[in-house]
Formats: structure tokens, C-alpha cells, sequence
């Protein structure tokens, strides 16, 4: 939701710091503007009123209910996997708590306000989409809650302290997400190395991959019915989102952590070690990864591909197509960056990708 | 002593009085090399008499067999330009490392 909040704005790097120096109550309106988008037949005319209070109001997005304007839960999972959600709340604490880290800027401040209103549920005039009460008081335990049951996986590491994290598992999850995700990253490599064969073996498979991609669909779907998970993909999408924007160049926070760099992923890196809580070794795959696993994941449970003949949409590159809507940049950023976020090598392999294994390289 | 021929056929391969079986064997091998050059020459000349779009149509059931596509549907267009829009962000490359100096450290963003 952050990302495209900013591209609506424009596009710019001072948008990005408009977006980071907003008041959180402006943020939350406009949340819950994208909430009503995404579902134009839940009509309240005084909710409506209040969410056009916002300073965002004009760049809600347009309502359709066919493509809600957040990330998929896949962007929250590849990033939460950095570690930068932990991160943040030892930034938080510390500043909050004393003055070791130096006297934030202005400017953080209000970014340690927004955060800890999106992030960690600090009080406000209207609770966030935190999707959080009483019964479930943990936001990552809600995500991790999520991501067992869409992805069946677990992120890979513990609690702040390193102990086994505690969150309720769902019976119903998606165990076979990983086995049939990568069997298909697989044939979509092999497509897109024989595109333009016009001689020898000719390895692609359509069939092969809209079976896959089809089962995938039905998997997803399945734990999605009647909009379940929504409320907390667009929570995840919204707290991940923050964290990713606050990344992306030298913003207020990285300025007075003095954690300049060139990439998000040098950026959190040396965030974490100011705060002694290490970064993920392969968060610069999770952040190359993210946005491009979201639109991969969102085509695949459109139900584009609707048979053999359309399998080619995941693999042909958008500047070669003929409608400039395929996604094959987008599905081999993934192949690529997955494969070094698992330390699998998708491209090359003698038999079929191992699907009892569930889990993600540990933190090193 | 060299035997006599047993049959009429080695007097039409040029029986010289040597029924060795190595040396039949020898004049065999050179024959079917002869025939199968024969017959490789006739291939190309009929492709060069016949062209290449014949053999097109010859070889076009083998197309089947590779990955068949169809265009992409006006309702598919319309589901992936949705995706596409609702999930549009910046470009970050131009800020990390763009062609503008950091807006803060420049003084062009206040709070």
C-alpha cells in the first residue's frame, strides 16, 4: 500500500519523504480508503466521509474490486524475512527509552510516531488495520499466522531473542506451496531459455506449467474464500511496506543512524548492527525479490493463465510480447532471487526440486 | 589354390578367380557405399528440384508437437493490466543512485 501510495503521488524520492513524514492518522485514513477500494460493495457514506478527511484523499486508488492496490502477502513474507520488522522495534525502543542511538531528528521522530502507529500499535484515533484485539495482541504472530497458512512456511528465525517463535498454527495451510512454487519456477526457466530456439531439444512444457500454476491458483484460492486473509495481507502489506519505503534511500532515519548506502539491503544491515540484532545474509535477494513476487503471485491467483495455450504470459518478457502486459521479467527476477534467498539452484537441476523441504536458509 | 565361382552372379561382379570371402565382403562394403551416396545425392537434388516450402508442408504435422500459443484474450488484458496498475510503485533506481543529489542533504525537503 506505502509504494503505491507513493507512485500516486508521483513517483519521486520527495514524494517518498512526503509519505515518511505524514501524520499516521493521515496514513490510517488512507488505509482504510484502499480497504474500501478494494471492496466497493460494503457502502457506509459516514466511513467514506471520514476516510476524505485525510491529507491523501485525492490518491485513493480508483475502486474496481478486481486487483486490491496492495501488495500480495508474498511481498510482507520476502521482506519480513530481512528481519527489518525486529529491527525496527529495537530502533524504536531504543530511541523511546533513552538516548543511545543520539537525539533523533525531528523529521524521525515523526517517523518513530507513524511507526510505532503501523507498526506496533500505538493508540490513535482510529486503530490501524493491524488486525490485532485482545485474542491475537501480537502483530507478527498475525503474519506469521498468515504466512504458515497460505505459504506453509515460517520465517527464518526466531523471536527477538532468537527463541522458537509462538503464534497459533493453522491445521489448514498450504505445505505444498514451496514443492509446487519451485517445480514451476523450474519449468518457467526452462521456457525461457528455449524462447528463441529454433533448432535442437525444445525443453518448455505449457502444459506443465499451467498445471502447476493452475494448482497453485486452487491452493491460494483456497485459503482465500470469502476474502479470507485480506484484512491481513493488507495489514502485512501496509507495516512491510513502511519498513521497505523507509529503505529505499537515505530517509530521515538512515541519515541520523548514520546507515547511508546505496541499497536497502547494506542500509538495514548496518541499521541492525547498531542495534545488535543482525539482518538476514541474503536480505538484498528479499529486497530485489519482493515487489516482483508480489505481481508474480497476484497474476497467478487471477487465473490469467487459462490453459496451456496462455502459459507463455509467465515467461514472455514484457518488452518482447506483443501487449506489454506478460510478466516473464517479473518471474525471473524471482527464479533468480529465490534461488539465492534458498541457496537452491532452480535454473539447472537432474531431478525434480525436493517439496518435503519447507523451510528457508536459516539467519547467518 | 584359388576356387572356381559356384554361381553366376560372381561373374557380373567382375570375378577375377578370387572367391576370398574378405575380398567379397570388401566389394560389398564399397557397393553399399556407392548406393547410400546414390541416394543422399537424390534427397538433395530433390530438395533443390522441390524447394524447401514442400518440405514444409511435409514435415508441418511435426509442429504439433511443440508449445502451441493464441493470443492473449481482451479479458486476460484487461485482468493483467488491473495487476499491473493496482500494484504500480517508483522506480528505485533513480533515487538510490539517481541523477538528483539526495533531497536532504541538499535542503530542498523540509519537514
Amino acid at each position: 500500500m506505502i509504494p503505491q501510495l507513493v507512485q500516486r503521488l508521483g513517483g519521486r524520492d520527495t514524494d517518498a519523504l512526503t509519505v515518511l513524514s505524514a501524520d499516521p492518522f493521515d496514513l490510517i485514513l488512507h488505509m482504510e480508503q484502499v480497504w474500501d477500494a478494494a471492496n466497493p460493495d460494503i457502502v457506509s457514506f459516514g466511513r467514506q466521509n471520514l476516510w476524505n478527511l485525510g491529507r491523501f484523499a485525492p490518491n485513493a486508488p480508483v475502486p474496481d474490486g478486481t486487483a486490491p492496490a496492495w501488495d500480495h502477502l508474498g511481498y510482507g513474507y520476502a521482506l519480513e524475512n530481512t528481519r527489518v520488522v525486529q529491527i525496527f522495534r529495537r530502533v524504536v525502543r531504543e530511541y523511546r527509552m533513552g538516548e543511545g542511538l543520539g537525539i533523533p531528528s525531528p523529521e524521525t521522530q515523526q517517523w518513530l510516531n507513524t511507526s510505532e502507529a503501523l507498526l506496533f500499535g500505538a493508540a490513535n484515533p482510529i486503530a490501524s488495520w493491524q488486525s490485532t484485539s485482545l485474542v491475537r495482541p501480537d502483530s507478527e504472530a498475525v503474519r506469521r499466522n498468515a504466512y504458515w497458512r497460505l505459504f506453509g512456511l515460517d520465517l527464518a528465525f526466531g523471536g527477538d531473542d532468537n527463541n522458537a517463535p509462538v503464534y497459533d498454527k493453522a491445521n489448514a495451510a498450504n505445505v505444498t506451496f514451496v514443492g509446487l512454487f519451485e517445480e514451476l519456477l523450474f519449468e518457467l526457466w526452462q521456457a525461457m531459455t528455449n524462447e528463441r530456439n529454433t533448432s535442437g531439444v525444445n525443453n518448455a512444457d505449457d502444459d506443465r506449467i499451467y498445471r502447476l500454476a493452475e494448482q497453485l491458483r486452487f491452493i491460494l484460492s483456497s485459503r482465500r474464500q470469502a476474502n479470507m486473509l485480506k484484512r491481513e495481507e493488507l495489514a502485512a502489506a501496509t507495516a512491510l511496506g513502511w519498513a521497505d519505503l523507509t529503505l529505499r534511500l537515505d530517509s530521515p532515519l538512515v541519515v541520523d543512524l548514520r546507515a547511508q548506502a546505496t541499497s536497502p539491503g547494506d542500509r538495514l544491515r548496518m541499521i541492525g548492527e547498531r542495534v545488535g540484532l543482525p539482518a538476514h545474509s541474503k536480505s538484498a535477494a528479499f529486497f530485489s525479490m519482493a515487489a516482483d513476487l508480489s505481481v508474480f503471485l497476484r497474476t497467478i491467483e487471477s487465473g490469467a493463465v487459462a490453459g496451456p495455450e496462455l502459459a507463455w504470459i509467465l515467461y514472455v518478457a514484457k518488452d518482447s510480447g506483443d501487449t506489454g502486459q506478460e510478466i516473464g521479467n517479473e518471474s525471473r527476477r524471482v527464479i533468480t532471487e529465490w534461488s539465492a534467498a534458498t541457496g537452491k539452484d532452480l535454473k539447472s537441476r537432474g531431478k525434480p526440486v525436493e517439496v518435503s523441504r519447507t523451510r528457508l536458509m536459516a539467519v547467518q | 589354390m584359388a576356387r572356381k565361382p559356384t554361381h553366376q552372379s560372381a561373374d557380373r561382379l567382375g570375378y577375377s578367380g578370387n572367391a576370398d570371402p574378405a575380398y567379397l565382403q570388401q566389394q560389398i562394403n564399397s557397393l553399399q557405399g556407392l548406393v547410400q551416396s546414390l541416394c543422399q545425392a537424390q534427397a538433395v537434388e530433390n530438395l533443390m528440384i522441390n524447394g524447401v516450402e514442400k518440405w514444409s508442408e511435409v514435415l508441418a504435422p511435426l509442429r504439433d508437437l511443440g508449445p502451441k500459443r493464441r493470443k492473449m484474450p481482451d479479458d486476460t488484458k484487461k485482468i493483467l493490466r488491473a495487476v499491473h496498475e493496482s500494484l504500480g510503485r517508483p522506480d528505485y533506481s533513480k533515487w538510490s543512485l539517481g541523477s538528483k543529489p539526495n533531497p536532504l542533504q541538499s535542503g530542498e525537503y523540509s519537514a
